[in-house]
């Protein structure tokens, strides 16, 4: 977006302040530049050449969890998360990017020294971290690290990447289709129970599923720092590693790397108009996994075994307002037997992650999702279903926090669980 | 602000509460106006105050220093009020959000300013009592700024405005002392007891005193709400609908008014809405005990038969929220009837006697077609208040030159007709030179109340034409 588009889409706010009702930040601090009028007219004053310095716009436009909440119900129709991403573009542009988030990116931008140092970091984790009793995926620091909180309770990296303990094709007798599967981080490095949860599932569906090794990293905690040149190459890479596949779909496992094939990958490589128009065929047979299983490939609910379970479903922000996917959730989690939905006071509530966020403003990020865990408490739900791996950290954290027994699992978890219940002929239960 | 007097500030209410960075000062420099995004109205100061004894302490500074105090809610008004114009400490009450007390058998509420609107009867709800002003912006309105500016909204028709609702309330005046108006330790629903204080402060707009508490009266939820929807040829028809209605012995909770501009964006904005194409489009609605609403509902698509090309009414909850829709989408349609244009706020808010009602829609149409400017109506219409949206094209300098001139000539028309040129949205600085007209000498008097409250003039000066 050019600085003249930009200073035009600010325009349209009439600053009526409907974003107050909605913003999750602005909820806990009740001070204005916090919420995305505040910050959309400080930018809008910055672009029209007011002495605003720099940084302090920076910091401004940093406490925002692009949860989409205020886009959601913008009477003029602004989408303030996206010209909030936009203005942290222009400043990175402008100012290059801070320290911590240079390093790290640059870390991130190679592939095979991304996963060197998860692999060090994989190892290092025995010694630094403290894993937590009755709670599989939860961890705190023994010692102090920068960036992280020592008290937040953070899921330790798996002892192999997903990625690394398939073969690139995971073939089926007869598939009805076949799709690629992307992975995003959270899941190969972290959460790869969720990973293997969605390649039994698909492959229970007759779906061959291709893991293309070198896909990497979908860059959406990149570019949505202001990194675009980053952005770009991770969009790039991604689409060339995918693009030559001969696939029905792309599959994903979070809202946001969703997000970045569907929305951003098309965006971010526009001075490329062959790519470009690659990558936005691509992003036109994107799907979350719920999606994939509820609009396009509708699961084989025969094959769902009994799963005595109470859930509720948390919405991630990027999978329900940025993909449009919460209905085909629940039509997935309705269909297995033996589960009931008890749906919490604002399932699409943001749940204060908003990746680096919570890093950064940990304090914040914990009071917005105390809202979250009582909600979650309050529907006697033992398992909290979502879709995003950030998401399913932080409300993990807050559980641990709170002491709350309940597990978080990916979606498509439970219906790995049920397609393995009717498998072994039996019933699994969930509680406790 | 001196950088001593910025320091002296820290020292006295904690430097947390103090702001004073470029960024933090530009969030307080607006409002909703349009006024307000063509000119910065930057405060040296924002104090965000968690207690009143630091905004008594506050107070006694800025008295002593003569420095301008601007209190503010949650910055939705339209006409400048809570902006300053010369600097100065702008107060964020959004933090004194508290429900101090609930107590509806006595029909009472006590609650500090800062509390939201919506918030408000969403606490209450479980009670089965409610606050019953009904601002548009309820969900982000304060309550402080309701009562500083005596919002109504769409019920007023048979609720009244806020002002019939506060019943006493706490004020930090200029020079740091604390009142309580209503009586000290008074919790009666009523009182004669001396001038009346309390409502001297209601739709003061800010400029006598910072409002600290509020003790408001509630009512019983109504059991059950209805509808009727009537479509007229004729605007004149429609006001002589609303006339014949209450001619007929019926007081609606609410009539709200679409003229043919807005049925047009509303249809536009959601093309599936139930809505007849007509010059005007009215919506009756009726509360109270299930026998009586449907009765009512009846009587009115009757009395409108006559009159009507279209009538339909209902009390089954899910249909009432249906014939409701395009009332509730057109505030968001209006912005969206001209791509890339926006929805400004500037002469938004006239209000005339119901027999005008047809005269003045007519009016503001042919005042946005002498401008080329597309005016998107709707209001009010039992009170005779209407909000006209004019959509323009921020970044034409032509265009923002005549939707001035537009706002003008509208309000001068709503004073020809016998109106006023704000209904409930307060004078601030964008009506204030329409206060000698209106009031004549009566301003006179309000300059001299003005002076005796606040003889420095630092609570929210160069307001409201005082």
């Amino acid at each position: 977006m050019t600085s003249e588009e930009l200073q035009r889409d600010l325009e349209r706010c009439v600053r009526c302040g409907k974003c107050r009702s909605v913003c999750p930040v602005f909820q806990e601090t009740d001070f204005e530049p916090t919420v995305a009028r505040g910050k959309l007219a400080l930018l809008r004053d910055y672009l029209a050449g007011l002495r605003v310095p720099a940084e302090e716009l920076a910091a401004v436009l940093s406490r925002c969890l692009l949860c989409k909440s205020c886009a959601a119900q913008c009477p003029s129709g602004v989408h303030g998360d996206e010209l909030i991403a936009a203005g942290r573009e222009l400043l990175v542009s402008r100012r290059g990017l801070p320290v911590g988030k240079k390093v790290s990116f640059s870390l991130l931008q190679h592939r095979r020294i991304f996963d060197f140092c998860l692999s060090l970091a994989t190892w290092g984790q025995k010694m630094g971290l403290k894993r937590l009793t009755g709670r599989s995926t939860a961890a705190v620091l023994r010692f102090p690290m920068p960036g992280l909180t020592r008290r937040r309770v953070v899921a330790p990296l798996a002892a192999r990447s997903l990625r690394s303990q398939y073969p690139p094709v995971i073939k089926v007798d007869q598939p009805r289709r076949t799709v690629a599967l992307f992975t995003g981080c959270m899941v190969n490095y972290i959460y790869t129970d969720a990973g293997r949860a969605a390649i039994d599932v698909l492959t229970a569906n007759r779906v061959t599923v291709l893991l293309p090794r070198l896909q990497h990293c979908c860059g959406f905690p990149v570019f949505t720092s202001g990194d675009t040149v980053r952005g770009q190459l991770l969009a790039r890479h991604n689409v060339q590693v995918f693009a030559a596949l001969p696939v029905d779909a792309i599959v994903t496992l979070c809202g946001s790397c969703g997000s970045a094939w569907r929305f951003d990958y098309p965006r971010l490589l526009a001075d490329d108009p062959a790519l470009r128009a690659v990558a936005q065929a691509m992003a036109a047979k994107t799907y979350d996994i719920c999606e994939f299983l509820s609009d396009v490939l509708p699961l084989d609910a025969d094959g769902l075994g009994k799963v005595d379970t109470t859930v509720t479903i948390h919405d991630p922000c990027h999978l329900a307002r940025g993909m449009g996917v919460a209905k085909q959730v629940r039509r997935l989690v309705t269909a297995v037997p033996g589960v009931k939905v008890v749906e919490m006071a604002e399932p699409g509530r943001c749940c204060g992650a908003g990746g680096s966020f919570s890093l950064a403003y940990y304090d914040l990020a914990r009071e917005i999702n105390d809202h979250k865990i009582a909600d979650i408490v309050h529907t006697g739900a033992d398992t909290v279903l979502t879709g995003c791996g950030s998401c399913r950290m932080h409300i993990n954290d807050g559980l641990s926090q709170k002491q709350q027994p309940q597990q978080v699992l990916h979606t498509v978890e439970l219906l790995a669980l049920a397609y393995s219940a009717k498998q072994r002929g039996q019933t699994t239960s969930q509680a406790g | 602000m001196e950088r001593e007097q910025i320091q002296r500030l820290q020292s006295i209410a904690g430097e947390q509460r103090i702001h004073f960075s470029t960024a933090e000062r530009l969030c307080y420099a607006y409002d909703s106006s349009l006024d307000a995004q063509l000119h910065q109205y930057l405060p040296d100061v924002v104090f965000t105050p968690d207690d009143v004894s630091e905004i008594v302490k506050v107070m006694q500074f800025c008295h002593d220093q003569r420095i301008p105090v601007i209190p503010r809610g949650a910055g939705t008004g339209q006409c400048g009020g809570a902006v300053p114009i010369n600097g100065g400490v702008v107060i964020d009450m959004c933090q004194l959000n508290k429900v101090l007390s609930v107590d509806t058998d006595n029909l009472q509420v006590t609650v500090e300013p800062g509390v939201v609107h919506a918030d408000l009867n969403a606490q209450l709800a479980g009670t089965g009592f409610y606050f019953p002003p009904d601002p548009g912006s309820s969900k982000m309105a304060t309550i402080g700024g309701m009562i500083s500016y005596n919002a109504s909204g769409m019920r007023a028709a048979k609720y009244g405005t806020t002002r019939e609702y506060v019943l006493g309330l706490e004020v930090v005046l200029a020079d740091g002392t604390v009142i309580t108006t209503g009586g000290q330790h008074c919790n009666a629903l009523k009182t004669v007891s001396g001038y009346d204080l309390t409502k001297l402060f209601v739709g003061s707009e800010g400029t006598l005193g910072i409002i600290t508490k509020a003790r408001l009266k509630v009512m019983p939820l109504p059991e059950k709400k209805g509808i009727a929807i009537a479509a007229f040829a004729q605007l004149a028809d429609a006001g002589r609908a609303v006339v014949e209605v209450f001619r007929q012995r019926i007081v609606p909770s609410a009539i709200e008014i679409l003229d043919a501009s807005a049925v047009t964006a509303a249809k536009a904005y959601k093309p599936g809405i139930v809505l007849p194409d007509a010059a005007a489009v009215l919506f009756f609605e009726v509360d109270g005990p299930p026998p009586a609403v449907s009765y009512l509902a009846q009587r009115i698509a009757m009395v409108c038969r006559d009159l009507a090309q279209h009538v339909d009414w209902t009390d089954e909850p899910g249909k009432v929220k249906t014939l409701w829709e395009a009332r509730s989408v057109v505030g968001a349609a209006s912005g969206r009837v001209r791509p890339g244009a926006t929805r400004v706020y500037i002469g938004e808010d006239i209000c005339v006697p119901i027999t005008k009602v047809g005269a003045a829609l007519e009016g503001i149409q042919a005042i946005g077609k002498k401008y080329d400017t597309i005016i998107v109506t709707y209001g009010h219409v039992a009170d005779g208040n209407f909000h006209s949206a004019p959509v323009i094209d921020l970044a034409n300098q032509e265009e923002i030159r005549k939707v001035q001139q537009v706002a003008d000539e509208i309000q001068e028309m709503a004073l020809r007709l016998g109106g006023t040129v704000t209904g409930e949205h307060g004078v601030g600085i964008v009506r204030a030179k329409y206060m000698e007209r209106e009031h004549g000498t009566a301003l006179a008097v309000m300059r001299r109340i003005k002076q005796a409250l606040d003889p420095d003039n630092i609570i929210n000066p160069g307001k409201m034409g005082l």
